[in-house]
């Protein structure tokens, strides 16, 4: 879920994408210079081949592959291969219904026992899904019906459904003679998707559209991925035409592109950021163990200026754990310069001459860490340094090449900044994210959070279905995590970058990672 | 001759030695377990140690460090360079299949390199201490105190942004690769030249140049005949060591043109911490730089014998 990930791709391209769909409603959603039919997209990351396992997350993102349900705009999922949402039958039982007369892009029928077999393969060998789904099972009961089982009450069924991580829909018996052959696996077409992939090599993946695909009509004649790990690179082909969009720009590419006419730096609209730079804590050792220091270091920051002033308004403000937009995100990350300095002064910190302060001999100090994959988390930490200066803290900003190694130890780190996201792929399951960050033995539970009544709050939040009452359990998970215990805290919230060429140029950025391929 | 032959061949053998033990340390000093590393980058969060052992056994980190060193070098000498973490290919096939790509580079940019610095040398040195000489010897100066990356820059957003000439994505052929190979030669094309200049004005002053002047040599002979093969063998000598440099700078370059070489995949790899292709690459890249040197050592004693028997010394 780090923002340089992939997550963040998806984000960018189909945000952009969808932003490029007249579904959007914008004015701004039509190329300025007519009909776009054939469009190449400059990346930073290599699609090396078309397994379904090790690949399969960039079937939807690039549209070869489509998924069983979509995130759209807003936090909402809609069918997609299915033909309705999927319908609870039980408190463990889902039924998925297909659209009629659907294809695998080699002809072969996309029916229930297809699904079955595909939705298998993900919940036996697909580490991602495994540990969501424990004992989860797939059966075709219909020819084009399939019933999933899981083995307890799991509320984010329909986000996992929409996830590209998890459930990729791919030809299962046409991909098993031809696994771990990457030649044949492209001559196979396997997959589901509007495009299909034509040639794919470590330099660029071309596709056309999908003879036959049902689902709706592909627009582009032609779509190239270029893989250019240079980001300067990526953007000078934008300005020279190899490209039409750039991924991954540096923040600083919105300054140097500011009133040329060869391409354009675009980022999602205001408000509807929901990655950023999350700090995460460690409170096993040092000042940060005390959860007075830590709230008064949560007030302490002035969350609004990192995102306006620090990083230009290219980010948006972080009110708390959830970016604002979600109805369900509580607004009690607060900057409050006077409550920090009571808070510590009532711990016994006490404040020197020279403004730094200290207790029984110790100094309230810490180290942030940073990493070079991305840029703007130096820019943040250093930020939070200067406000942490004010109240007492003395902060060592170091940037260290694996950030993620590190903060994986117990010990020998106290903080650092991350990229991140709250809420999952799909902006539709808040729940995934608290067990991840706060459960025993969670993905991204570095700083070994053990609360007993969080882990309760996640277990009953996985069981919980209705709206109400999940927003209930929620607002109590938020009020521990940021106003009681501070485990942690987001600092900005990104707004997603392209740079795209003068015939985008009117495009929005959307705010939610979808298939990109539905534009034009 | 035959001695002093021997004699460099071992040396060179005991150089790649040392070499492939410190390129083997990366690996081994590296933090972390490799084996974990491979299976999270192949999509395993969470493996289990069983997992583990079996994957450490698959990549030969079993065994005490001697065997391991010894395991990796066999491998090495067969061409076996173990597997990517980042994609779980051979390294070697990777390597192959860019190696292609860096060659054509890097045989574009040398051609390119040695006919700037003949003919900027030879001018300079024929009008030394005059303005062609002065202009010479100022522009090879800028040119090499400006980084590699700095020049490919400046040139696609001159050349390809305005002038709209070449392409900004290259594919490794040879249609594309004007513009990196004229980026990759500049550097070494004005250290050579510089050098050139100074053997031939000091291969000038040599007493059986100034006989042959008296006898009324005209100047390009003199120049021909005389003062190229006096100043040959340490232009030879610098030139062999910038072939292997350019390999070495091709990273850079590589990188900025998005040239599809071993170069920028070495630095694809060192930015995912893949250490066996970043063993690897810098392997091979000693290994050039050390054929290299061998080739224009032997060269260097074929062309002047004194340097044989200066070596039996």
């Amino acid at each position: 879920m780090r923002i340089g990930s992939r997550g963040r791709l998806l984000v960018a391209v189909l945000g952009l994408a969808l932003g490029a769909s007249a579904c959007t409603g914008t004015s701004t959603d039509k190329p300025v210079d007519g009909k776009v039919t054939t469009l190449t997209i400059a990346t930073s990351f290599a699609v090396k081949d078309l397994d379904p396992l090790e690949s399969g997350f960039w079937a939807p993102e690039f549209g070869f592959g489509a998924l069983l349900m979509k995130p759209v705009a807003g936090g909402k999922l809609v069918p997609w291969l299915l033909e309705s949402a999927p319908a609870q039958a039980g408190p463990t039982t889902w039924t998925l219904k297909l659209r009629p007369n659907l294809t695998f892009q080699n002809g072969k029928p996309l029916d229930g026992a297809a699904l079955a077999a595909a939705m298998t393969f993900s919940l036996t060998d697909n580490s991602s899904v495994k540990p969501m789904l424990p004992g989860a099972t797939a059966k075709a009961d219909g020819p084009l019906t399939v019933t999933l089982t899981t083995a307890k009450p799991t509320s984010y069924v329909p986000s996992l459904l929409a996830h590209e991580s998890m459930f990729p829909i791919f030809d299962h018996a046409g991909y098993l003679p031809v696994k771990g052959k990457p030649a044949e696996l492209i001559a196979a077409r396997i997959w589901s998707g509007p495009y299909t992939v034509t040639g794919l090599t470590s330099e660029a993946m071309t596709m056309t559209p999908t003879p036959g695909y049902t689902v709706s009509t592909p627009k582009l004649e032609k779509l190239t991925v270029r893989f250019i790990p240079d980001a300067q690179a990526r953007i000078l082909a934008v300005q020279h035409g190899e490209a039409d969009l750039a991924l991954y720009p540096p923040t600083s590419a919105a300054r140097e592109l500011q009133g040329r006419a060869d391409a354009v730096f675009l980022n999602q609209a205001a408000g509807t950021a929901a990655e950023g730079f999350q700090l995460v804590l460690n409170p096993r050792t040092g000042p940060l163990a005390e959860v007075e220091v830590r709230r008064a270091l949560s007030h302490a920051i002035d969350y609004g200026q990192l995102a306006t002033q620090v990083m230009n308004g290219l980010y948006d403000t972080s009110v708390g754990f959830y970016p604002a937009f979600l109805p369900y995100a509580a607004r009690n990350q607060t900057f409050d310069q006077a409550r920090a300095n009571t808070l510590l002064d009532a711990a016994g910190w006490a404040k020197a001459a020279d403004g730094t302060r200290a207790k029984a001999g110790k100094p309230l100090a810490f180290t942030l860490l940073t990493y070079p994959q991305q840029p703007d988390s130096k820019t943040v930490a250093v930020a939070v340094q200067a406000q942490l200066k004010t109240v007492g803290f003395t902060v060592e900003v170091r940037q260290i090449d694996d950030v993620t190694a590190t903060v994986k130890q117990p010990a020998g780190w106290d903080a650092a900044v991350m990229g991140n996201g709250a809420i999952d792929w799909t902006q539709t399951d808040p729940v995934t994210p608290i067990i991840a960050n706060f459960t025993p033995g969670g993905d991204n539970n570095y700083g070994g959070v053990d609360d007993p009544e969080l882990t309760r709050l996640a277990a009953q939040l996985a069981e919980t279905f209705d709206p109400a009452a999940r927003d209930t359990l929620m607002a109590r998970v938020q009020q521990i995590v940021i106003e009681e215990k501070v485990y942690s805290l987001y600092l900005a919230l990104k707004r997603v970058p392209v740079v795209a060429s003068p015939k985008l140029r009117g495009y929005a950025v959307p705010p939610v990672a979808l298939l990109w391929v539905d534009a034009y | 001759m035959r001695h002093t032959v021997l004699r460099r061949i071992g040396q060179a053998v005991l150089t790649l030695l040392v070499g492939s033990v410190l390129v083997w340390a990366l690996l081994a000093l590296a933090p972390g377990d490799p084996a974990h590393r491979v299976l999270t980058a192949n999509g395993v969060a969470h493996p289990t140690e069983e997992q583990v052992r079996a994957k450490r056994v698959e990549l030969g980190l079993t065994g005490d460090p001697v065997t391991r060193y010894g395991r990796w070098l066999a491998g090495a000498a067969r061409g076996d360079f173990g597997t990517s973490w980042a994609t779980s290919r051979p390294v070697a096939d990777e390597l192959g299949q860019r190696l292609p790509a860096t060659v054509r580079l890097t045989v574009v940019a040398v051609g390119l390199s040695l006919a700037a610095a003949l003919l900027l040398g030879t001018v300079a040195a024929v009008t030394a201490g005059r303005w062609p000489d002065a202009a010479i010897r100022l522009l090879s100066s800028a040119v090499l105190v400006l980084p590699g990356f700095v020049v490919g820059l400046a040139l696609l957003h001159v050349v390809v942004l305005r002038l709209g000439h070449f392409q900004i994505i290259t594919d490794g052929s040879w249609a594309t690769v004007g513009l990196p190979a004229l980026t990759l030669s500049l550097g070494t094309a004005a250290a050579w030249s510089r050098l050139l200049r100074a053997e031939l004005l000091r291969a000038g002053g040599a007493p059986h140049v100034e006989v042959a002047t008296a006898r009324g040599a005209r100047r390009w002979r003199l120049l021909v005949v005389h003062d190229l093969p006096g100043a040959l063998v340490p232009f030879l000598t610098v030139v062999g060591t910038g072939v292997a440099a350019l390999l070495g700078g091709a990273p850079i370059v590589e990188t900025v043109f998005t040239w599809p070489g071993v170069g920028r995949y070495a630095v694809q790899a060192i930015t995912a911490r893949d250490l066996p292709v970043v063993q690897a690459y810098t392997l091979l890249a000693i290994a050039v730089y050390v054929a290299v040197s061998l080739v224009v050592d032997l060269v260097a004693v074929a062309v002047d014998p004194r340097l044989a028997r200066a070596g039996a010394r």
